[in-house]
């Protein structure tokens, strides 16, 4: 019996370690944030900690038969319970609609610290949720050789008095977690907004796809009209790529808040460009930056949603005309909220939005996809929301909802 | 017993014997008991097994001892079905110390009444249940700690941080109790430390940032005008770290640590780089270029902040090395130097101690610029 119980100890020395090391590095893709899609199914993810992009073909599938919403409560909660740990152990990171299904998907990191894992979870049309098996999906990669190494963090710096302790601990992040802060494709190409390791850091890199294992990267300068200043350090945190009576531009969005317009031609490796500053909508962090076609306007708008304020609506068409904002034109100073001059420039107008959407993307013709969080529950949840005006009606109480009041003509 | 017979099987499977026909095998349902393992449902299934819907005959469940099942989405994973019974492999390793709910359809069993598992019935189906929870498994050893920095016996009293160096990653969560700052008489010195939900951790979980809380070190913020500075100039204290801190795996230290230290003069002043002082290599040598400073800096820094160019700006390559308590920096080429101008980078984010950098005082009122240079050279020439 001595003997069996050592026979079973050698066996399972030589069987463990090696079942364990297969699930654990089958992959090797070590976290997933930002996600991008090209038009026929191929995903791409930002990987900050490993500083690459990973380009993982999920096919170009077949269109659903009509535009439908999607809708999924506590997506967060359900998210957790399929890959197998409890509510607070995951962190969705950003979602991306599959242009051709119109299923979406969802980065995110499973467990924390040195145990944290990457997953992309998959939400069909009927809401069902599918961990992708990264190991079992055909892909190639882009390293990224400029990124800030897990060393680098910020610097402290508080309000109206030193910094506090929030301030602090803001400050100890490191500086990768913005390496990669979105991802547009565009004919052929990847547009990556960041950061790189230098003290001019705020970075354009322009990878073609097909991966070839070369990119260009671009530093990227703009005349920031709230601060007051010329910024090279602070990324671009949401931007997508237009064609403007023949040429392609990149609109990008800062935080507090400057829309800035860069000429795609002038992304040559190495260069040091400055974007046209032609507005700003007003102090906070801009999320994402989704196009879409207003059904009644009949043109193209931005929907830009930001964790400090409504969502900004503005058209497109007239933005590469627009006056650009520089300093010989404007009044010094610092211009912030406090002093009620947002939005400059042709921004357009705030939409009503309940709720905090902390990613968004077009999920089809008629609906934004959000990932909310509830105002009045604090539930995390997959919702679905008519672009032209994302409005909840099951959260408001108005006259229209007393009997016998005939409802808003649209 | 069921523990042994999974024994049997993996030792028969490793012998190349076949056993899994045998027909005198218990009927049972094997829970992993670490992770990385499946679950496996050896039993005979029902010969319309091939049509069965496995995440809902076969569902294995985050329990977290609420209502379960209904409208709950099991943990996805592989099944593999053979003709002794079906596996379920997750896709990602089953999490230790979570709790699992297991759920078999009776129906899907050729002979139910062999089970011998709870029964439970919901919408009129009728389950086999069990849980299970992976035990947080133990190392072979227990962590240290292997450094703390500042390593110097004296402090200043605006110290910022210490940085605590483990020997294995340690578990989040225990910082606020584990981890005291005393004085020499014992007498716990209250709200010194910071304490947060998300603790300072690297990412390997080795190395914890502890900060002083920022109120208590800077000049006219009202819990310092309240409380008082946390560290007295000319007395002294202990940091301690008790013996109950567990590593990743659970496992307490390997015995309680304190770090003594006196407190000296609180540094008040922006730290001036020309009043280092350099001792060059000479050339053709792979001698170490050293620098003094006049205090000392945080740790991590001065292995980050300063690069060495040559007369072109291109970055010479070689090791740092840090010393006399930090207070001493050395830089070892990795080919010998040459005749010709040579220039130390220093960034100015380089703090001291008390998290004043080369522009200006951490406490600096708000109003005050800071110096405008984000770097400062200290250039040097090889003869």
């Amino acid at each position: 019996m001595k003997q069996f119980k050592f026979l079973i100890v050698i066996f399972m020395l030589v069987l463990l370690p090696g079942a364990f090391n297969a699930i654990v590095t089958a992959q090797e893709i070590q976290s997933a944030a930002a996600l991008g899609f090209s038009p026929d199914g191929v995903l791409f993810v930002g990987d900050n900690v490993g500083g690459a992009i990973y380009a993982f073909d999920m096919g170009k599938g077949t269109a659903p038969a009509k535009p439908a919403p999607v809708n999924v409560e506590n997506i967060d909660a359900r998210v957790a319970s399929i890959l197998g740990v409890g509510p607070g152990a995951i962190v969705i990171n950003d979602l991306a609609v599959h242009p051709v299904t119109q299923e979406i998907y969802l980065s995110v990191t499973r467990g924390y610290g040195s145990f944290a894992q990457p997953a992309i979870v998959k939400v069909d049309g009927n809401g069902n949720l599918t961990n992708i098996r990264l190991s079992e999906v055909k892909y190639t990669k882009q390293t990224l050789h400029d990124v800030p190494d897990g060393s680098k963090h910020f610097q402290a710096r508080g309000m109206m008095e030193a910094p506090t302790a929030k301030d602090l601990v803001k400050a100890e992040a490191p500086m990768h977690t913005l390496a990669i802060m979105d991802i547009e494709y565009y004919k052929g190409e990847l547009f990556i907004a960041g950061i790189s390791n230098e003290e001019f850091a705020s970075t354009l890199r322009r990878i073609p796809y097909p991966f070839s294992g070369k990119y260009t990267s671009s530093k990227i300068k703009m005349w920031h009209i709230a601060h007051d200043h010329y910024e090279t350090r602070a990324p671009i945190r949401a931007l997508v790529a237009k064609n403007f009576n023949g040429a392609d531009y990149l609109i990008a969005a800062y935080t507090c808040s400057p829309v800035v317009l860069i000429p795609i031609k002038d992304l040559k490796d190495g260069a040091s460009v400055t974007g046209k500053t032609i507005g700003d909508m007003g102090n906070g962090q801009p999320l994402d930056m989704v196009l879409f076609n207003h059904p009644m306007m009949k043109k193209e708008y931005l929907f830009v949603t930001n964790n400090s304020r409504m969502p900004q609506v503005f058209p497109v068409d007239g933005l590469v005309d627009a006056k650009e904002y520089k300093p010989e034109t404007l009044e010094p100073g610092m211009k912030m909220d406090p002093m009620g001059v947002f939005p400059y420039g042709p921004l357009g107008y705030m939409t009503m939005f309940v709720g905090s959407s902390l990613h968004i993307d077009l999920l089809n013709e008629m609906y934004f996809v959000s990932l909310t969080r509830d105002a009045q529950t604090g539930s995390l949840d997959l919702e679905s929301l008519v672009t032209m005006f994302p409005v909840k009606l099951h959260r408001l109480y108005a006259e229209y909802d007393f009997p016998g009041v005939a409802p808003p003509e649209m | 017993m069921k523990q042994q017979y999974f024994h049997t099987l993996l030792l028969a499977t490793l012998l190349g014997l076949n056993i899994g026909g045998c027909s005198q095998a218990p009927p049972m349902l094997i829970v992993p008991e670490i992770t990385g393992e499946s679950v496996r449902l050896q039993m005979k299934l029902h010969k319309t097994s091939s049509s069965f819907d496995w995440q809902h005959s076969f569902a294995i469940y985050v329990d977290d001892g609420g209502l379960c099942c209904e409208g709950r989405l099991p943990v996805q994973g592989t099944y593999h079905v053979d003709k002794d019974g079906a596996t379920f492999e997750p896709d990602f390793p089953f999490a230790e110390g979570t709790a699992y709910r297991v759920r078999v359809l009776s129906g899907i069993l050729e002979n139910k009444s062999d089970f011998s598992l709870k029964k439970v019935v919901e919408d009129g189906q009728e389950y086999f249940e069990t849980q299970f929870t992976l035990p947080i498994r133990q190392p072979i050893k227990p962590a240290k700690v292997v450094r703390i920095y500042p390593s110097s016996a004296e402090l200043p009293a605006n110290l910022l941080r210490f940085y605590i160096y483990f020997s294995s990653s340690m578990r989040s969560g225990f910082a606020q109790d584990a981890l005291k700052l005393v004085t020499e008489n014992g007498r716990q010195v209250e709200g010194a430390l910071m304490h947060f939900k998300q603790e300072l951790w690297s990412p390997d979980q080795k190395r914890l940032t502890v900060l002083f809380d920022p109120g208590r070190i800077k000049r006219g913020v009202s819990t310092n005008l309240e409380a008082g500075p946390a560290l007295r100039e000319g007395e002294s204290y202990r940091l301690i770290i008790d013996r109950a801190w567990k590593n990743a795996r659970g496992v307490k230290l390997e015995m309680g640590y304190e770090k003594r230290f006196r407190v000296g003069p609180a540094l008040r002043s922006v730290p001036d780089p020309l009043k280092w002082q350099m001792t060059l290599p000479s050339s053709n040598s792979f001698e170490e270029l050293t620098i003094e400073f006049k205090r000392p800096f945080d740790h991590a820094l001065l292995r980050r902040m300063f690069e060495v160019r040559d007369d072109e700006g291109n970055a010479v390559v070689g090791t740092i090395t840090v010393d006399k308590m930090e207070t001493r920096w050395h830089f070892k080429p990795s080919n010998p130097w040459q005749h010709g101008d040579y220039v130390v980078v220093v960034d100015a984010a380089l703090e001291d101690l008390a998290g004043n950098n080369l522009q200006g005082l951490l406490d600096r009122p708000v109003a005050e610029e800071l110096s405008g240079a984000t770097s400062i050279d200290l250039p040097f020439k090889i003869n």
